[in-house]
């Protein structure tokens, strides 16, 4: 497991798994921490990584900021048969999603395993 | 008066923000999914205001005043600095802004969808943010 913890107080655990990576992140993504986010992301899918779960049972928050980064690489992953996979996210959190409209467009699951599965 | 004071044009003060102004809202009976989307809404207003508006320059300051008044919540962003916005923005759905690699523009859409009116004013001949959400009497 690789982990990442940055200044602006979001972490990071990076676990490899077949086709991908889990993304563990603890902490607020915001207008703040997204620029390193968005860095270690465009990382990760250059390293060849195409399947992301995003383990969000420790996200505390996100803005447009946040949102924006999925939004700006999703075609990167996509394009290549890869998803976007988010797990455990608190409803807040979730919510945020949904009042874009973005709930459609990537997949949503409560566990890990199930996120797993989705990918397999 | 819900909250009155200044913030510092840097990125690193969005969070403080975040939370004080959520005790606010706490303190003044709005808890739950409503008080996180005010303070997201706030949130993205304040991080307009700072980065483009001010450049993240930490000289400035930008003011947050917000009041609660018969269900009435009136939240007011002072010296927002100048940004342009293509109002149209508000209008595109998200796979305009997916197929453009698009980061801006998606916080002021997200104002919109959670306050009921949105306003931009120069008062004064400083540019002031206002935002206005009626908030259900039970919670308050």
């Amino acid at each position: 497991m690789n982990t990442t913890n940055k200044p602006s107080g979001l972490h990071l655990n990076s676990e490899p798994i077949a086709g991908g990576v889990i993304l563990h992140i603890k902490g607020d993504l915001d207008a703040s921490s997204s620029l390193d986010f968005d860095i270690r992301l465009k990382e990760m899918i250059a390293e060849g990584h195409r399947n992301f779960i995003f383990d969000g049972e420790e996200l505390a928050y996100i803005a447009s900021a946040g949102l924006g980064v999925f939004i700006s690489n999703k075609d990167d992953v996509y394009d290549q048969g890869g998803q976007f996979v988010f797990c455990g996210l608190k409803e807040s959190v979730l919510n945020v999603f949904t009042l874009l409209g973005l709930t459609d467009l990537f997949s949503f699951v409560e566990t890990r395993e199930e996120a797993l599965q989705t990918i397999s | 008066m819900i909250a009155n004071y200044s913030v510092v044009c840097r990125r690193e003060e969005l969070k403080s923000v975040r939370d004080r102004f959520g005790a606010e809202l706490h303190a003044h009976g709005i808890s739950g999914l409503l008080r996180d989307q005010i303070v997201l809404a706030v949130d993205e207003a304040c991080a307009n205001a700072i980065i483009h508006g001010n450049d993240c320059d930490e000289n400035r300051v930008i003011r947050l005043e917000a009041e609660l008044r018969e269900g009435i919540l009136t939240v007011r962003i002072f010296d927002i600095g100048q940004f342009e916005f293509d109002p149209r923005l508000l209008e595109r759905d998200m796979d305009f802004f997916i197929r453009n690699k698009m980061k801006g523009g998606l916080g002021l859409k997200l104002i919109h969808a959670i306050m009921d009116e949105v306003r931009f004013d120069i008062l004064d001949g400083v540019c002031v943010c206002t935002m206005i959400k009626a908030v259900p009497a039970q919670v308050v």
